[in-house]
């Protein structure tokens, strides 16, 4: 009955926060564990570590290469996962100059303008929480039910931005935020007899007290194909499209294929990641322009406790 | 006059043929029918002389397979009593162990007349083994067969076969052509009919008892074989981690296709729990 109440506040969340959601970062790796491999509460630390050449945050190419560091958290208990991360990214900030001309404060570099496509928030921290709720739908006699995962999440990010007055020389300081919450659900159905899988991705994202105050709504599908082997790698692809308010173009304006390759090291339990993601946007200023993004990472867990292990030997065992 | 003898004549035959072919016609019911009697008929290709033995598993318990006796005067015609005592043809689905082969799950029906339940199987050609399987150290482990239904083989149904893996050989285990890596196959490609799944294997560690609704791994698949020498192989605590995380990325373990870091710890960690780093898994596959 608890457990009922918890799924029909959950639904009433996802209803009432179905305005939100987020890309995930390239190097956020997948976190999904099927709740019904391990009957005991799970929690799993990892560190992740590289870079990426042409870094795209939430479909808003930041034109520079940079590096990345995340330390994931994760906790698994029941049908519920719960993770709070945070992350670096690395590069340049660029200098800004401001002028205030009729009393008004006018920026250099101009931010781009509202028909086109939001500069990416600098490089910089970000803390993320979030909430997810499995659910197993389908299955039949011949075949075990499939785990799907409904996950929202929120983020938030510090920007500080100095400043120069052009005409005194004067540094201060700008210090605003980027705010985002974001739905993130598994999608699975059958065509033809074969498995589609996929994410429904619908996210709101917000930028106040900046230089370059923006914000805007996303809402994509993401098509997962099953991956295949090619030796020791994994390989795999998806397809995301959807489309994005804010930049002056509506309906569908966002094609991101990616191709991912991943390896797992046996002997140092670390996992290599190179993701190539090309991102065909369209904005009402400059149509659709295509960018690519690269990234080669690692992960590895730096703490993993399984809670209350059964160890009770030879007939140890789960019914 | 002479036209209406002859249609006389004519309808007379017809009433006679149509009693006789109701008198040779058994009164098949889909009602619930109690019996232990199954009777049951073998078609298809490779033919019935070809098959010695067969066991008959009843609503997916493997661990209480009970065999059937050949008609002598029909090859194709076996039967078998259940000796646990009787069964409600409306609630139960049964399949055969054939020893060249296995069939699809099907219900049966009642004969009233005859006081048995029949049914009737296509028997195809496919790729089966025998599997044994030990783990070193031992830990209770179960097994799940996911048999698809096939729609040439009417009325067999989806169903999942199971039982608590006690160590001695599982018979007529159906791989898929991909599962069998080419040093294993030791046989013609055109063995296997192409057009029929497979059924899935899943190996269910830690568990005592069988359980429908958790995938576990599917051990007639390539991420498994792979690791396998011949038809028999020992797979360390790695590689089987490393064909979960294969399977995984091929959403075969009833999730979307995932490269999950920390369900490949999840993995680890509690194979290790169960097996203190220590577990092999020694298959052996025999072929008939």
């Amino acid at each position: 009955m608890t457990l009922r109440y918890v799924a029909l506040t959950f639904v009433l969340l996802l209803i009432s926060w179905a305005a939100m959601a987020q890309e995930r970062p390239i190097f956020d790796p997948d976190d999904s564990v099927d709740t019904r491999s391990h009957d005991d509460a799970l929690f799993i630390s990892r560190l992740i570590l590289g870079g990426a050449s042409g870094f795209v945050d939430d479909y808003r190419p930041l034109h520079q290469n940079t590096g990345f560091l995340s330390l994931a958290n994760s906790f698994y208990v029941g049908q519920f996962q719960f993770d709070y991360k945070h992350s670096e990214v690395f590069g340049s900030d660029a200098p800004v100059n401001v002028c205030f001309c009729n009393g008004k404060p006018i920026y250099f570099p101009t931010p781009p303008s509202s028909d086109d496509a939001p500069a990416a928030p600098p490089p910089g921290r970000k803390e993320t929480a979030q909430f997810a709720w499995y659910h197993a739908v389908g299955g039949g006699p011949a075949d075990p039910p499939v785990m799907l995962r409904y996950r929202l999440s929120t983020s938030w990010q510090p920007i500080d931005t100095d400043v120069t007055a052009i005409s005194t020389g004067e540094k201060s300081r700008v210090s605003g935020r980027e705010r985002s919450f974001g739905l993130d659900a598994d999608t699975y159905f059958r065509i033809g007899g074969h498995d589609v899988w996929g994410s429904l991705l619908y996210a709101r994202t917000v930028r106040t007290g900046t230089t370059d105050n923006r914000s805007q709504n996303a809402i994509a599908y993401m098509s997962r194909f099953p991956g295949w082997t090619a030796g020791p790698l994994l390989l795999r692809a998806t397809l995301t499209i959807g489309g994005v308010t804010g930049r002056g173009s509506s309906g569908l304006n966002i094609v991101n294929p990616a191709f991912e390759a991943f390896w797992h090291d046996p002997k140092t339990r670390m996992n290599l990641h190179l993701v190539w993601s090309p991102l065909a946007a369209r904005s009402g200023a400059e149509g659709w322009q295509t960018h690519h993004q690269v990234a080669l990472f690692v992960d590895r867990a730096l703490y993993v406790k399984l809670f209350r292990p059964r160890k009770e030997g030879v007939n140890a065992g789960r019914e | 006059m002479f036209l209406t003898i002859r249609r006389l004549g004519s309808i007379i035959g017809l009433l006679m043929l149509t009693v006789n072919a109701a008198s040779q016609t058994h009164h098949e019911s889909s009602d619930p029918f109690v019996t232990d009697l199954l009777d049951i008929t073998l078609q298809g290709a490779p033919g019935c002389t070809d098959v010695r033995n067969v066991l008959v598993v009843m609503s997916g318990e493997e661990n209480q397979a009970f065999s059937a006796r050949r008609d002598p005067r029909d090859h194709c015609h076996w039967t078998a009593t259940r000796p646990t005592g009787s069964f409600d043809t409306s609630l139960e689905h049964f399949s055969l162990r054939l020893g060249s082969g296995r069939t699809t799950c099907k219900p049966a029906k009642g004969d009233v007349d005859k006081g048995v339940a029949r049914v009737a199987f296509l028997v195809y050609k496919m790729d089966v083994r025998v599997v044994t399987i030990t783990t070193s150290p031992v830990i209770p482990n179960s097994y799940i067969r996911g048999v698809p239904a096939h729609s040439a083989d009417r009325p067999s149904i989806p169903c999942a076969e199971g039982a608590f893996l006690t160590g001695e050989p599982i018979p007529d285990v159906w791989f898929s052509n991909n599962a069998l890596h080419p040093n294993l196959r030791g046989r013609q490609y055109d063995r296997y009919d192409l057009t029929l799944p497979a059924e899935k294997f899943r190996l269910q560690f830690g568990r005592v008892k069988p359980d429908p609704h958790y995938p576990g791994l599917i051990l007639n698949d390539e991420a498994l074989t792979r690791h396998l020498k011949g038809n028999e192989g020992s797979v360390a605590i790695q590689e089987i981690i490393d064909a979960f995380d294969e399977e995984r990325a091929k959403a075969k373990l009833s999730t979307p296709p995932l490269f999950s870091p920390n369900a490949y710890e999840a993995d680890r960690q509690t194979l290790v729990d169960l097996a203190t780093d220590k577990l092999v898994l020694n298959v052996f596959l025999v072929m008939k």
